[in-house]
């Protein structure tokens, strides 16, 4: 139910988020605002409220609403090209919807039919967050459909990589190898219990058990262990000692060995410990290949674009796709939507945020004949605009065109088992040689015997189970942190970094980035509702934050006698009193001198105060980049100007680089020249930093919640864990001693069995008791390793 | 002893039954999606409304 944290914190009931003091009672229930009542009020017309009953505050906060936003999907043309089948009574197609995150997401989205007939079946997969609708066409439409989850703030995400994305497959096949290994495992195991209990059988029953051992072992060797093969020998094509030729050799030699015996019925073989290695190896593969399917870690700057937009022809509008503007055609982009290609306005004015692309955080006023460049959003009023590029030629497309992005990140280390693995296959071969030759002067009957024990025992499965179980256990418990990995191998990569780079906006200051503090005598409920009622008249940006600071969802009063001066300040008269806000000198007052900008504020002729405007910095910043201090170096590459610089040098370290002013092609050369001295991570959030992500050894993208935007990135860490970041890479860092370690106790085994197998000691039974027992104890040293670092750096796990 | 070729026999008779059920899982995509079938068998069907309550 609803809970009230403190006396003075009121939670929304829908989405969780503080009501910041003024909170809308609706049904003896708080919100947040006006988005989420409505969302309450739907669900209750449904009676689908035990949407509440799964989760407290389940709902998403609805960020913007705007009506049009899926009017493309009026446009035949673009449903069929969405859709993954359809006939007349049946359509089918799969959304994708990043705000998708808990169990009443799946009550509601697979109950949604109740809101329209039309609806024939929804089903959620929760881990790639996408649902699968089946609709009538001839009872409703995609537009109703993907409005109804829009107003249910369940944003689907329609983009044109959509059409790209291809089904994996692949993770089946691997389910399958690993139940095949596994039954054939057991069941060979359970075949070869006579031996190890030293049972003696009458001799046509050896035969008779071993033979099925051997037809169980086939589809281990020919299916299961496939990859390995495949995987050694592109390896040796590439001239490349990987960890996988050891294994495929010790697979062979098992494999061999066991042959040899069965048939020549000397003896049962070895192939229950062919079968475990199998087995385990494929397991480690599993655990190292986890992935965070919900999330978009290469998602390019299409999937930011919109679909499509309206084309105006005379006095017509159609939906278009984007990929089919042509030059010339003029285009009308709509409040809140994101401008798809290079084009000029050819409305009287536009205002246009450029956060996104140049990270400048002020909306910009453009007027008729300006350029506009693709990325950027429109606010306010509806702009129309002639296209002069193609979207496949724009600015930004550019930018991401840019060659660096072709060729692989130069100086790519090989991974840290592939550096061991390069020693290690010489080294077995070495001493297989040597016993061989040994052997054939003092026993030649044994020769072959301890060429193959020597294979068989140094098959480094141990070796090669240490790094990935290490690596996955790391990644998941950073994943549980809210800091999410592309892949096991960027853990690798991070070991390498010796810099940092912060963008400013969005990183290290807050998402909406702006602290607003009024700095005067205490205002009354009219007085500030004048000031609102003003500031909401102008679009100069420093107005339209106060507004935003200020309004509260509550109507606007009507203001007349308006007037602007550029650059200096507002004035108006609202509810009969004069207001005057702008600089100090417009509003005739003087203010301390102090970082950031102010608005001065006179209502009839009294000056009352000011409001100064600042960025905020996320807490615990300082504290952060002091602990940061002692390992890396910083740099910080902004687009915004540089009104910051003063705190910023406070911030960090002397020396370190700040630029400001930065467009998205100096960050990304800033960080190819940062990295041509030393690996570096680049932090950033927005569009504008893509390039950068992309040309540094890691990128990691900042997103605030879940289902925000990211550009393509190695890594991405919600705003609020940003200041873990020491935690995080100490883990990270520590994590490398562990895989040392279980080489360390990988390498024991191998000297000891070596030792035995070079002697001539190995049997089937030693071979079964050391492989596994060798691997488990590797796979538990690095887990728990984990698990202890984790509780030491005070990371839940 | 000869009865334990056929326990044999039986014992991995049934073992590449539950081997065809586990393939055939697999391909009928119930590991595509591990998360939501346990959280979906929690959800209670309310009782509907045109039910006589007897």
């Amino acid at each position: 139910m609803n809970q009230t944290t403190a006396p003075d914190k009121t939670t929304c009931y829908h989405c969780g988020e503080d009501c910041k003091g003024q909170p809308l009672w609706h049904d003896e229930r708080t919100f947040c605002c006006f988005g989420c009542q409505t969302v309450f009020e739907l669900l209750a017309e449904k009676d689908l409220c035990d949407y509440y009953s799964f989760e407290n505050n389940p709902g998403n906060q609805l960020s913007h609403f705007f009506k049009d936003k899926y009017i493309f999907l009026d446009d035949e043309e673009i449903v069929q090209h969405l859709l993954d089948f359809k006939s007349a009574e049946l359509a089918k197609i799969t959304f994708s919807i990043p705000s998708i995150h808990c169990s009443s997401c799946i009550w509601l989205l697979e109950n949604i039919r109740k809101f329209d007939d039309g609806i024939l079946h929804t089903k959620i997969d929760f881990s790639k967050k996408r649902l699968a609708i089946d609709y009538n066409p001839a009872k409703t439409s995609l537009r109703k459909i993907a409005d109804l989850l829009y107003q249910l703030s369940y944003e689907p995400e329609i983009s044109l990589d959509r059409k790209t994305q291809a089904p994996t497959t692949n993770h089946k096949t691997r389910d399958l190898k690993i139940g095949i290994a596994g039954f054939c495992f057991g069941n060979i195991m359970l075949l070869a219990f006579p031996d190890y209990l030293g049972i003696e059988l009458d001799s046509e029953f050896i035969a008779y058990f071993t033979y099925i051992s051997l037809g169980l072992s086939l589809p281990v060797l020919l299916y299961c262990s496939s990859e390995f093969f495949t995987s050694a020998i592109s390896g040796l094509r590439k001239r490349l000692l990987n960890i996988d030729l050891p294994i495929a050799i010790g697979i062979l030699a098992l494999f061999g060995r066991s042959l040899f015996e069965i048939i020549t019925e000397t003896g049962s073989g070895y192939l229950d410990s062919l079968s475990a290695l199998v087995f385990f190896l494929l397991i480690g593969r599993w655990v190292q290949n986890k992935t965070y399917e919900g999330l978009a870690f290469d998602r390019n700057f299409k999937s930011y674009f919109p679909l499509a937009v309206q084309k105006i022809i005379g006095d017509n509008k159609k939906s278009t796709l984007v990929t089919q503007l042509e030059i010339n055609d003029l285009i009308e982009i709509r409040n809140e939507e994101i401008i798809p290609c290079d084009a000029v306005l050819m409305s009287t004015e536009a205002l246009i945020d450029y956060s996104f692309v140049s990270g400048e955080s002020a909306p910009n006023l453009v007027t008729e004949g300006a350029k506009l460049y693709a990325g950027g959003k429109i606010k306010g009023a509806s702009a129309q605009m002639t296209v002069i590029k193609p979207v496949s030629q724009s600015y930004l497309t550019q930018l991401w065109n840019h060659s660096s992005f072709d060729e692989a990140k130069s100086g790519d280390t090989p991974s840290l088992i592939d550096q061991v693995s390069r020693y290690f296959t010489p080294i077995v071969l070495c001493i297989a040689l040597v016993a061989g030759i040994y052997w054939s002067f003092a026993d030649s009957s044994k020769v072959l015997f301890v060429v193959s024990s020597v294979l068989i025992v140094a098959c480094p499965c141990a070796l090669a189970l240490a790094a990935p179980f290490t690596l996955s256990a790391t990644m998941n418990t950073l994943g549980q942190c809210k800091m999410y990995l592309k892949g096991t191998a960027v853990i690798e990569k991070l070991w390498e970094i010796r810099k940092i780079v912060f963008d400013k906006t969005g990183t290290i200051t807050t998402g909406d980035n702006q602290n607003i503090e009024w700095h005067g005598r205490t205002l009354a409920p009219a007085e500030r509702a004048a000031i609102m009622a003003l500031a909401s008249q102008s679009v100069h940006p420093l107005s339209m934050q106060l507004h935003a600071h200020l309004h509260r969802g509550e109507p606007v009063q009507t203001v007349s006698g308006y007037q602007e001066e550029k650059s200096k300040g507002l004035s108006g008269i609202i509810n009969n009193q004069s207001v005057k806000m702008g600089s100090a000198s417009f509003v005739g007052t003087t203010t301390p001198a102090s970082d950031g900008a102010v608005i001065a504020i006179a209502i009839n002729e009294e000056v009352l105060g000011y409001y100064l405007i600042q960025s905020k910095y996320r807490t615990g910043l300082k504290a952060m980049i002091d602990q940061l201090a002692t390992r890396f170096s910083f740099a910080v590459l902004s687009g915004d100007n540089e009104t910051e610089k003063q705190n910023l040098t406070a911030l960090f370290p002397r020396h370190t680089p700040l630029a400001f002013n930065q467009s998205p092609e100096d960050k990304l050369q800033a960080i190819q020249a940062f990295e041509y001295q030393e690996k570096t991570i680049m932090i950033g959030d927005g569009l504008n930093d893509a390039g950068a992500l992309k040309a540094s050894y890691v990128g990691i993208s900042v997103a605030e919640n879940m289902s925000s935007f990211t550009p393509a990135s190695d890594v991405i860490i919600m705003g609020n864990q940003l200041t873990k970041l020491p935690q995080f890479l100490k883990l990270v860092h520590q994590s490398k001693k562990i895989i040392l370690a279980g080489f360390m106790v990988s390498f024991g085994y191998n000297i000891v069995g070596l030792s035995l197998a070079v002697a001539g000691y190995i049997t089937p039974v030693i071979a079964a008791i050391l492989m596994p027992v060798s691997s488990i104890s590797v796979v538990l040293l690095s887990t728990l390793g984990v698990k202890y670092l984790s509780s030491r750096l005070k990371l839940k796990a | 002893m000869k009865i334990l070729i056929i326990l044999i026999v039986v014992s991995l008779v049934i073992a590449l039954i539950f081997l065809a059920l586990f393939i055939w899982s697999v391909k009928s995509n119930q590991y595509e999606d591990t998360d939501s079938p346990s959280i979906r068998i929690l959800y209670d069907d309310k009782p509907r409304e045109d039910s006589l309550d007897i």
